[in-house]
């Protein structure tokens, strides 16, 4: 009764992991592209994310016992473990980028002298514990630190919403939405992390209406990256914003109330560090839990600790500077992403309709005949 | 076996273990020798050997421990209606048709809990615990008198638990008094008392208190099933069972709550919660427990609920000073200064002028000082107690800090965490919370916030993958339940408390109609 | 178990390996509380800071009897010269011990030469550098270096740092002439097209043979260099244009009756500009609702009357006027648009904007402005009638 996770539990987990890095990197991303308008660019992309959020809960109520049962059921025993291994890769492959991405913000603006080894590993063994103490504790942690972190990002937008110059804003789309409509489907990608809880179907309470947390999952992440990405647009201006690395950061490091609240960034960086702890830990017990279930064992803790071994001297090789981190996530990451996001589950979704049609065919026909 | 000794003459005297599993022989000489056997070096146990009947000639024997009897009951009861009053009754005819036991049994004896016993077993555990014994020559069983009587603490109003308004009744250390105390709480035949013996020494009385229809049979169930795994040689306290019984032995936060004040006890049994008491010790162990109910006292249950809602929040806070400020100060002056600010960083930097350690190390050894004095003082003579109290602390830090040892802002610090720490109801709870805030301490040491956040989330899943007899030990924060919430951060209202928490009692939850 | 104990073990060497990378005692420290740059022969820079000594009564007991006593400096300005300005920041290190904890830096002063030749080359660093806050203020000296600006002693704040900081803050509650601009805007300002900053000047004036510091003069910036000065009027005039709302400040206008100086405060202010362009010409249309209380005049006559109110708003709002076309008129002399205007364009007008934005030098000047101000005067405080000396 009590390894299933809730409604909200599935609504707090998905939010976190689409929040995770995308909070720190994806703003500037947009702010480049769509300069004053990049808040209405990350709604358009969000309404592309509510489609996605609709396929997902599609393949959940279609996998009842598994992801790794569905993809062999749909595409075949062999190919379907060898896609299963692809994914359990891209997994490894996603974990150690996402540590490492916030590792570098981490590096770069508070803690500069810390080796980059001893942060990875520091955040891998909490991670670890997390991921090996398994998916219902991981589930009850979100639902607690969504309210911290949603306090403190209210919190943050508020103490901002009194310094912004609403001017930065203008001009409205001036070239028409089309351009950004166009430009849209690349920065769907934060919202497609929603994926990752079809991996998690078998923990899942309620499947037939599992598609509502993630539904509003998105929603509440068009929310806050729209408002994030409208207020730091206000606060600088696109010029300025599309300079630094970390806008987001940047613009916490302005807040400014009165003479004694100011300066909160540590604090409030802190705080974010829940994001990627979880992040990293649903990463690594999903790496676990569908290893297992290829591998069918019975327990997915002696996969933890493989999969933490190569996730954390990847997290540190991967990258040589910050250009070439940035570089990737510009211009490829995305792209790599939305194949495992929405490509691939977009072939599961058209498989199982198809074969949904030719069962009820043979059913009709066997039907006719026995008649 | 080489030869048979002769029948009711044991050639090799038997030993203690081989006597206790004996019955009761007809002799009464032989019952006599075995019981001296048995009791040999016990120099409180009293055999007081007598005779009585028509023609005085019936042998009899009355067995106790001494102080744990009322000799006057005795005298009254038993060897006054026995040797005095039998000549009045004597010539009744039922007696004389009757045997003399079945007369005593049912004629005489003037003692209101009256019980037989077979073995010799039954006879030790009976005058342990403070019963009288008659065997009377001829029969083979012993009649138990219950005439228990024992100096023992009267009802006071419990030291550990203050409230200051509310009922003020305490338990104390004879189990017959604390069921009585719960009883009067609890007039129905619904509230069931269980008990049972554990302790192969001690054999003490364990009672399991729950009621009927309200607490969940599984939980009943699984309480049971945990006692009676338990083969100890002695139980003390409550304290015994809870780690014999709890769900995760490798955990310093408490999974039972203890408690010495019945009204709080059946303020938990009504929530559908069982209650263990243990013979000797005034304090009940009420399981399944969950962490915010730590925060919780019982008199914000007696007082209104908006002031007990503000308290209950305060509270809330005080757990978390006690377990961050220390460690947040530390990162702050060492890793994240901007965060001061300006004027007060070149007070605290003056301050630190010349202190000769790293923040962390004066966060250490002022954390571990208090926690010294602390223990001091509850350790204390009472006569002494006071010279040497959390005042004396004060006198050492100030001196520290005119040493130059510590900086005065990190006495301010160390000291209204230990005030914070004292705050909480639970006295367990609160020590869970002050060993927590070392790790911390350290980790905020090494990595500043990061290291502290870690700490958090690391301490966070701890806690969420833990359970208190199958009930998750977050709850209702996680899983959240918002109704249950609501009586859990602020107190609810009593008219709105219409039913009883869900992860306590899922089935039987009205309360109110 | 043997799992357990390696995780722990591991945990125990991750944090005695971790050591304390970051770690700064506060007491290993000094604050800076203000930095700034000055030009210095032979293509350099002089980098100036200025550090706060720790207040005497803060060390404990011991000192507390000596409080009253003078104690010596409260602070100390260290030069150096150096190439860069990070260069010139930790040169410091050589004649100063401590690490420096720049967070807390509230103002920045850059010298009058130095902000003549250009500091287009300094923003990267103040941008970059992940210490320096955005919140400090921004100072020009005048006629003065760096240095000098930054030794000159203030008799009721200890620290010259913070008296600046408190007294550009105080002016503008409470005069209103200069508007006081953060670090963060200074730099966006000057890299945003369409707007250029502006800073308050810093002047060492001689009182009785004492030094103080005065703040006086508008620094106007064209493409990160100083081009000239607003004088207490124009920067009046700026002040009026400024985007957020403006709380604070005087007007002095005339009596309509004798002609006698009658003083209105401000409570607060707000100014839109929208942009037009009309038959080619571009036109800015400057909005400016301001509202105030009746504070103080010199003759007898009674003003706070149903008829006299609307003829003093009246004055309000053309002394307001008067002040904004001389700010704009002497921006549009300097050729730089400290108000924004090619912003308000931008974003009435955003694809004529990408045609006029290669040459909105040219085009500035040439602008016009529409002013629509709307001034009320609301309360009068404790009294409504004046006093009527007999004289």
């Amino acid at each position: 009764m009590n390894d299933k996770i809730s409604g909200f539990q599935l609504y707090s987990i998905s939010i976190f992991i689409i929040f995770a890095t995308a909070i720190i990197y994806e703003p500037r991303h947009v702010i480049e592209i769509a300069q004053s308008n990049g808040w209405i660019l990350v709604l358009l992309s969000g309404i592309w994310g509510l489609l996605l959020a609709w396929l997902y809960s599609q393949l959940i109520k279609r996998g009842q016992t598994g992801f790794v049962p569905l993809v062999e059921s749909l595409m075949g025993k062999w190919v379907g473990r060898l896609i299963i291994l692809l994914y359990l890769v891209f997994i490894l492959f996603h974990c150690a980028l996402s540590l490492r991405l916030f590792t570098d913000f981490v590096i770069s603006v508070v803690m500069v002298v810390l080796p980059i080894s001893v942060l990875v590993a520091a955040l891998l063994l909490a991670s670890a514990y997390i991921a090996r103490q398994g998916i219902t504790a991981l589930a009850q942690l979100c639902q607690i630190l969504i309210w911290v972190n949603s306090i403190f990002a209210l919190l943050i937008l508020l103490a901002v919403t009194g310094q912004v110059d609403w001017n930065n804003l203008l001009p409205v789309l001036p070239e028409g939405i089309l351009l950004l409509a166009r430009a849209s489907w690349k920065h769907t990608y934060p919202y497609t992390e929603a994926f990752w809880m079809v991996l998690l179907v078998p923990f899942i309470h309620d499947k037939k209406r599992a598609g509502i947390p993630l539904l509003v999952s998105v929603l509440f992440a068009m929310f806050w990256f729209s408002s994030f990405i409208l207020l730091i647009t206000a606060y600088f201006n696109h010029y300025l914003a599309g300079i630094f690395t970390f806008p987001a950061f940047s613009m916490v490091r302005g807040i400014y109330l009165g003479e004694f609240i100011q300066r909160l960034d540590a604090l409030l960086i802190a705080v974010w560090i829940n994001n990627i702890v979880i992040k990293t830990s649903l990463l690594l017990f999903l790496f676990a839990h569908t290893g297992a279930d290829l591998l069918r064992l019975q327990n997915h803790r002696p996969l933890v600790l493989p999969g933490t071994l190569i996730v954390a001297p990847l997290s540190i090789l991967i990258f040589d500077n910050v250009a070439q981190i940035q570089n990737f996530h510009d211009q490829l990451f995305h792209l790599v992403l939305l194949f495992f996001t929405v490509v691939l589950p977009l072939v599961f979704f058209l498989i199982s309709l198809w074969k949904r049609g030719e069962n009820r065919a043979q059913k009709m026909d066997s039907h006719t005949t026995c008649s | 076996m080489r030869y048979l000794p002769p029948k009711g003459q044991p050639e090799e005297p038997l030993t203690d273990a081989q006597i206790l599993t004996q019955s009761l022989a007809y002799d009464l000489q032989t019952n006599h020798t075995y019981l001296e056997q048995l009791l040999q070096g016990c120099s409180d146990a009293v055999m007081r050997k007598f005779k009585f009947g028509k023609d005085r000639d019936t042998d009899a024997l009355l067995v106790y421990f001494d102080g744990l009897v009322s000799k006057t009951e005795a005298e009254a009861s038993i060897l006054y209606p026995l040797m005095l009053e039998m000549d009045q009754i004597e010539d009744a005819v039922e007696t004389q048709a009757g045997n003399i036991y079945e007369n005593t049994r049912d004629r005489l004896l003037a003692v209101t809990d009256l019980l037989e016993c077979d073995t010799f077993e039954e006879v030790m555990q009976h005058i342990a615990s403070g019963d009288g014994v008659l065997i009377i020559d001829g029969y083979n069983q012993g009649l138990v008198a219950g005439i228990r009587y024992w100096q023992g603490r009267p009802v006071e109003s419990p030291d550990q638990e203050v409230i200051v308004k509310g009922p003020n009744e305490g338990f104390n250390e004879t189990l017959r008094i604390n069921t009585a105390l719960l009883r009067r709480r609890l007039k129905t035949n619904c509230f069931k008392i269980e008990s049972i013996s554990i302790g192969r020494y001690t054999k003490t009385n364990t009672i399991i208190c729950y009621i009927k229809g309200v607490a969940d049979e599984s939980l009943i169930q699984e309480v049971k099933n945990r006692l009676e795994k338990i083969d100890i040689d002695g139980v003390l306290d409550t304290n015994y069972l809870e780690e014999l019984m709890e769900d995760h032995h490798y955990s310093v936060f408490p999974q039972a709550e203890h408690t010495e004040r019945p009204d709080r006890v059946v303020a938990h049994l009504l929530e559908g919660r069982v209650a263990l008491m243990v013979d000797g010790s005034p304090w009940a162990m009420v399981v399944p427990a969950t962490l915010p109910q730590f925060w919780i006292s019982p008199e914000d249950y007696y007082s209104r609920y908006v002031p007990a809602s503000l308290i209950r929040l305060l509270r809330q806070l005080a757990f978390l000073i006690t377990l961050l400020l220390p460690s947040l100060y530390v990162a702050t002056i060492t890793y994240h200064q901007e965060m001061i600010p300006t004027p007060l960083l070149l007070t605290i930097a003056a301050s630190r002028e010349g202190v000769p350690f790293p923040a962390l190390v004066e966060a250490l050894m002022m954390e571990i000082t208090f926690e010294f004095l602390r223990e001091a003082g509850i350790r204390m003579p009472r006569a002494i107690g006071p010279a040497i109290s959390i005042v004396g602390a004060l006198v050492i830090g100030d001196a520290a800090v005119s040493a130059g040892l510590v900086s005065t802002p990190m006495v301010v610090v160390v000291a209204f965490t230990g005030i914070a720490s004292f705050i909480f109801p639970a006295y367990n709870a609160g020590m869970a919370i002050r060993i927590a805030r070392f790790p911390m301490l350290i980790l905020a040491g090494f990595l500043g916030y990061f290291g502290i956040m870690i700490g958090l989330i690391m301490l966070l899943v701890r806690l969420a993958s833990m359970t208190s007899f199958g009930v998750p030990y977050l709850s209702p924060l996680a899983p959240t339940n918002q109704g249950d919430l609501s009586d859990t951060l602020v107190r609810r209202p009593w008219w709105a408390m219409r039913q009883r928490p869900q992860n306590i009692s899922p089935d039987n939850r009205v309360r109110q109609e | 178990m043997l799992k357990k104990w390696t995780a722990i073990l591991l945990a125990a060497s991750l944090g005695l390996s971790a050591g304390c990378w970051d770690r700064q005692e506060v007491e290993e420290s000094f604050v800076t509380i203000a930095a700034g740059v000055d030009t210095c022969p032979g293509n350099k820079l002089r980098f100036t800071e200025q550090i706060p000594l720790p207040p005497p009564e803060a060390k404990g007991k011991a000192t507390r009897t000596e409080k009253t006593a003078p104690t010596g400096p409260s602070f100390v300005t260290i030069s150096t010269v150096a190439d860069t300005f990070t260069d010139g920041a930790r040169k410091v290190h050589l004649n100063t011990p401590r690490g420096p904890l720049w967070q807390h830096a509230a103002c920045y002063v850059f010298g009058e030469n130095f902000s003549r030749q250009g500091f287009a080359g300094e923003i990267d660093w103040l941008q970059r550098n992940r210490q320096i806050r955005k919140i400090g203020y921004v100072f020009i000296t005048r006629n003065a270096t760096v240095s000098e600006v930054l030794k000159v002693p203030t008799e009721v704040e200890r620290i010259p740092a913070v008296a600046l900081v408190s007294m550009i803050k105080n002016q503008d509650t409470s005069l209103g002439i200069y508007t006081p601009i953060k670090l963060g805007d200074f730099l966006g300002q000057s890299i945003t097209p369409g707007i250029e900053p502006t800073a308050p000047g810093v002047e060492i004036v001689e009182e009785g043979g004492k030094k103080r510091l005065r703040i006086s003069g508008t620094a106007v910036f064209k493409q990160a260099k100083l081009v000239g000065w607003l004088n207490e009027k124009e920067s009046r005039g700026y002040r009026w244009l400024r985007p957020t709302m403006i709380i604070g400040g005087t007007k002095v206008i005339k009596c309509p009756i004798c002609d006698k100086p009658v003083l209105l405060d401000t409570l607060r202010s707000t100014s839109k500009i929208k942009a037009e362009i009309k038959d080619g010409e571009i036109i800015m249309h400057i909005k400016i609702r301001e509202e105030g209380n009746f504070y103080e005049q010199k003759c007898r006559h009674q003003l706070v009357t149903p008829e006299m109110i609307p003829i003093l708003n009246r004055e309000a709002e053309q002394l307001i006027a008067e002040q904004v076309r001389a700010a704009v008129t002497r921006a549009q002399e300097l050729d730089s648009d400290i108000f924004g205007f090619g912003q308000a364009l931008h974003s009435a007008y955003p694809r004529e904007w990408t045609r006029l934005e290669e040459h909105w030098e040219e085009v500035f000047p040439t602008v016009k402005i529409e002013l629509d101000v709307q001034s009320e005067v609301r309360r009068s405080y404790l009294t409504t009638r004046t006093l009527e000396f007999r004289y």
